[in-house]
């Protein structure tokens, strides 16, 4: 016996072995030129209008894997006035004393297009710890908006009075968490009309478990994840109804996969009315938790084609963002990856998804650039999803954009009546490339004009605050779905009559990277000026009908209150 | 090439061009030019460069293959089966052609063609992991459920990586401290332990005072048996830093293999200490237990491991084993079960499988799971052994 067991834990001296190495992360591509100039389709104006952030990743000397991958931004309406404000979370020192704050700021929409810093005065500028993502949702439903930060270490829960002003709970609540939280989204998985919370963990990393990993060039740098093979488990924290959580990841079945998490979508992809969660990892195969019911997830991503693309290794998944791209009634899924690996666009196809990253376009473009926040939205109001990435690299490359190493551009694409995007130019949808290690980006109508803007959180620099100014923005329809206690209605399902067609939203804050975004739903309706009708599937399956609307409004659609009072 | 293998990819570039306008009649430098536009998303012009050199060499099949692909990343999925099947006739053993064949079907939604030219090419050469994934993900469409699970399982982790003299010849000019680490790595995942101390030993007169190397060769060491070297660069460590859970996880391995079980234990249990909650730390300290016989300490470890890691099939393939020493077969065949989910192709588990069908009396079901075990393992030194065993058993219950 003993002879039989050496042969056969030989292999874990070697696995020990490389477990404890520190291979070369072995990365690197140049980029090719931008293309020529064409009408902006944005532009940047985050210091001009009173966004004075700027991110910190903390990093002096060592490569500590945190300081590459922060920092994090949502959009929401802390203060219930109809605009949406603005927080910046801020990564910090992982050194920091406990306590210490982070420096996340929080900027009040003043309503004329410029934001201030209200933090102090808000509760925000005294939060702790090392900084990553954000979350957005009323957890207790007293119609407003309560803001979950996560980070490394321990996450912090903070609730909103109703005025904008917030009150560290986490522990009351129970939802610090533990290890390095990245994306969370608010989703109410029992359709018990609570939101609960989940949360993607990144690895099992600590200063000391720290690598020396080197750049193709050379250079020491930043490891990749497989360097520390150290993948964890996702939380999910069940909403108990009384200003608490109850951690329910391992009954839930969560305990069965681990991976890389870095981005998260809740998403009835099934359509059994229940909703499910798709979690983006970094080099470990991608998850897809079904909702069995009863509070059970299954890990299903092999068999239903999205846990790797049709390239075969997993990939780098950070950001994700699921939406009906082909009108077909379903949300197909993106995720980014890095670069030299293409974006991977799954088609839903009902039973499982198709790779359809080639058939959409994005299978050459997407490879140059290391993306991160994403969405698929409609930008220029053409009735058309199109798409958004932002981009940063995570590791050294011999040539460069500018004086930051990991800056790069970022891309827009247009959608195509084709079902096909196409990359806009200038590149990035603004005058001149705007060159960042991007990270987040949060999408939302941030001065209620009906165009999408974006704010996009930049690794140790200023974010972008991109207003949209595209050139001939189709007619539009902003809805805002309220449950009657006036939460927004996270998980509900809209589909919008107009014109003939039947165009699908989801009314969701959670998805793009380490963000938060407007909850809103917002339908660009091209020529059309009005819409016959919208249905609003609730979370917990009743349906409601409401208009018919004009265009180019903002209107409030409350739970119980079909005739779609407009605000 | 030195450009290329080092990252300096735009020099790298321009020197291709250089060699190609003094030579236009190598292929070489073509081919090398066109991958490195491809990467840098410039798929029209890596074409081009890329008809020259099927030109100038039109028998080298991977300038066909990956013509293929790239007319398939531009959606020019005809053109590119045309290039695929000159990959085939080019060099017809090779699986890169027919697996490019078979991704245009998928691309163009034929899956059932997808899937007959995977299967032709899978009854002849039945390990391309690549190409099971592919089937997979055919199968799961044509809605072959259960197939699709075990094509899928099977070939995870598979990709496109075919031989390429041309782009592997760029590999010999990589330089520094980085490279070497990394074949060093690499050679002893291969378990050439010798071979790769010497490297890390040159490493260390590099850079003597780096404690991470220093540990990484010491884990070298006690791979290979060199308990006495291991230790002398392992203990100095561990006296400076009691909490190194690498140098702790060495030593621990280390005393394990050449047979210092007490040491072994001792270290294991220290490391276990410092991270209470790693998978390693627990498998490593429940086979110390196992081999010092205390096999109810070693399932709760194994446990924990399991549940720490449940990626890893191996903590269910040593519960199965320690289950079936104990004569609960079921409860054996259940882990082994669980380890064959995790990787349907682990010959031990399947060997252990196969035992506690015969223990329980079922000497057909063993049988067929033992042909299993010999379609995934065939050089499983376990096997014979096992057939030899299982079929006595089966002899003298007739």
């Amino acid at each position: 016996m003993t002879r039989a067991l050496a042969g056969m834990i030989a292999g874990l001296s070697a696995c020990l072995v490389t477990a404890c190495s520190s291979p070369p992360s072995d990365r690197g591509a140049p980029a090719a030129p931008p293309p020529t100039a064409g009408p902006a389709w944005f532009e940047e104006v985050a210091a001009t209008r009173g966004l004075g952030f700027t991110h910190r990743s903390g990093h002096e000397t060592r490569y500590l894997l945190p300081e590459i991958m922060g920092g994090g931004v949502a959009l929401f309406d802390m203060d219930n006035d109809g605009d949406l404000d603005i927080l910046m979370v801020q990564s910090g020192y992982l050194a920091a004393s406990s306590g210490a704050p982070a420096g996340h700021r929080l900027y009040r929409n003043r309503g004329d297009g410029s934001f201030e810093d209200v933090s102090a005065e808000h509760g925000i500028a005294t939060v702790s710890g090392y900084g990553m993502g954000v979350a957005t949702g009323d957890y207790d439903n007293d119609g407003d908006v309560d803001v979950y930060i996560t980070g490394f270490g321990s996450n912090v829960l903070l609730q909103n009075d109703g005025q904008g002003h917030f009150v560290d709970v986490t522990r009351a609540a129970g939802v610090a968490g533990s290890g390095w939280s990245t994306s969370a989204t608010f989703v109410d998985v029992d359709a018990d009309g609570r939101l609960d919370l989940f949360v993607a963990r990144y690895l099992d990393w600590a200063p000391d478990r720290e690598r020396e990993c080197f750049s193709l060039t050379g250079q020491i740098d930043y490891c990749a994840p497989r360097n520390y093979d150290a993948p964890t488990t996702d939380l999910l924290f069940r909403n108990n109804g009384n200003g608490t959580f109850t951690d329910v990841s391992r009954p839930a079945g969560l305990g069965t996969a681990v991976g890389n998490g870095l981005g998260v979508v809740a998403d009835d992809v099934n359509g059994d009315g229940r909703l499910d969660l798709f979690v983006a990892n970094d080099a470990t195969p991608n998850h897809l938790w079904i909702n069995l019911g009863g509070g059970r997830f299954e890990e299903t991503a092999m068999m239903a084609g999205v846990a790797i693309d049709q390239d075969g290794a997993p990939k780098a998944g950070m950001g994700v963002h699921a939406a009906d791209v082909d009108g077909d009634g379903d949300n197909d899924l993106i995720v980014m990856n890095l670069d030299t690996e293409s974006d991977s666009f799954y088609r839903n196809e009902g039973r499982f998804f198709v790779d359809a990253t080639t058939g959409v376009g994005l299978r050459v473009v997407s490879r140059r650039f290391t993306r991160f926040g994403v969405a698929l939205l409609d930008f220029d109001n053409d009735g058309r999803l199109d798409l958004y990435e932002a981009n940063g690299r995570v590791g050294l490359q011999a040539e460069t954009f500018g004086p930051d190493p990991y800056a790069e551009p970022n891309l827009l694409f247009r959608g195509l009546a084709s079902g096909a995007f196409e990359e806009v130019t200038p590149r990035g949808g603004t005058v001149a490339p705007h060159v960042a290690t991007s990270r987040a980006a949060a999408f939302g109508d941030l001065d209620n004009d009906g165009g999408l803007d974006i704010v996009v959180a930049n690794r140790d620099a200023a974010p972008h605050l991109l207003r949209n100014v595209a050139p001939g923005r189709g007619h539009w329809l902003v809805l805002r779905v309220l449950e009657r206690a006036g939460q927004d209605a996270i998980g509900a399902r809209v589909m919008i009559d107009a014109g003939g067609r039947q165009i699908r939203r989801d009314v969701r804050t959670g998805y793009s990277y380490l963000a938060a975004n407007d909850p809103r739903v917002h339908v660009g309706l091209g020529d059309l000026r009005s819409v016959e009708s919208v249905t609003v599937t609730w979370p917990n399956g009743a349906q409601e009908r409401f208009g018919p609307f004009d265009a180019d409004r903002i209107v409030e659609l409350r739970r119980g209150r079909g005739d779609g009072s407009e605000k | 090439m030195a450009y290329e293998a080092n990252g300096l990819l735009v020099q790298a570039a321009a020197t291709y061009d250089v060699a190609v306008g003094l030579d236009d009649r190598e292929p070489r430098w073509r081919y090398r030019r066109a991958v490195l536009a491809a990467r840098r998303g410039d798929v029209d012009a890596a074409l081009v460069d890329l008809e020259q050199v099927i030109t100038l060499a039109p028998s080298y099949a991977p300038a066909h293959w990956r013509k293929g692909l790239w007319l398939l990343d531009r959606a020019r999925p005809d053109e590119a089966a045309v290039s695929f099947g000159e990959a085939v006739k080019a060099a017809p053993t090779d699986p890169a052609g027919s697996i490019g064949l078979a991704l245009v079907h998928l691309s163009k939604r034929e899956d059932a063609e997808a899937a007959a030219e995977l299967e032709r090419l899978l009854a002849k050469s039945p390990g391309e992991r690549y190409a099971l994934h592919l089937l997979g993900t055919a199968y799961q469409r044509l809605g072959r459920s259960d197939e699709a699970r075990f094509a899928l399982s099977i070939g995870r982790g598979g990709q496109p990586l075919w031989a390429d003299p041309w782009s592997e010849e760029v590999d010999q000019y990589r330089r520094g401290f980085a490279a070497m680490l990394k074949e060093a790595t690499q050679l002893g995942l291969e378990r050439r332990f010798d071979e790769a101390i010497a490297l890390l030993e040159q490493l260390r007169t590099l850079r003597p005072e780096d404690i991470a190397l220093r540990v990484y060769l010491g884990g070298m060491y006690a791979s290979a048996g060199r308990m006495g070297e291991a230790t002398a660069l392992l203990e100095p460590v561990l006296a400076s830093d009691p909490r190194h859970f690498d140098a702790t996880m060495h030593l621990a391995s280390g005393y394990l293999f050449s047979g210092a079980l007490d040491k072994a234990a001792a270290y294991a249990a220290r490391a276990l200490e410092l991270r209470p909650e790693s998978a390693d730390a627990a498998k490593l300290r429940g086979v110390v237990d196992w081999q010092q016989g205390r096999e109810r300490e070693a399932l709760a470890r194994f446990d924990a491991a399991a549940t720490a890691d449940p990626r890893d099939p191996m903590p269910h393939l040593w519960m199965g084993m320690i289950h079936g020493q104990q004569g609960q077969y079921l409860v054996a065949r259940n882990r082994f079960e669980a380890a064959l989910s995790k990787n349907p192709l682990l010959g031990d588990a399947l060997i252990g499988l196969a035992d506690t069908w015969a223990a329980t009396g079922d000497f057909g079901e063993a049988q067929k799971v033992l042909e299993r075990a010999a379609q995934a393992e065939p050089n499983n030194p376990r096997l014979a052994a096992a057939r030899e065993r299982i079929g006595t058993a089966a002899r003298s219950a007739r």
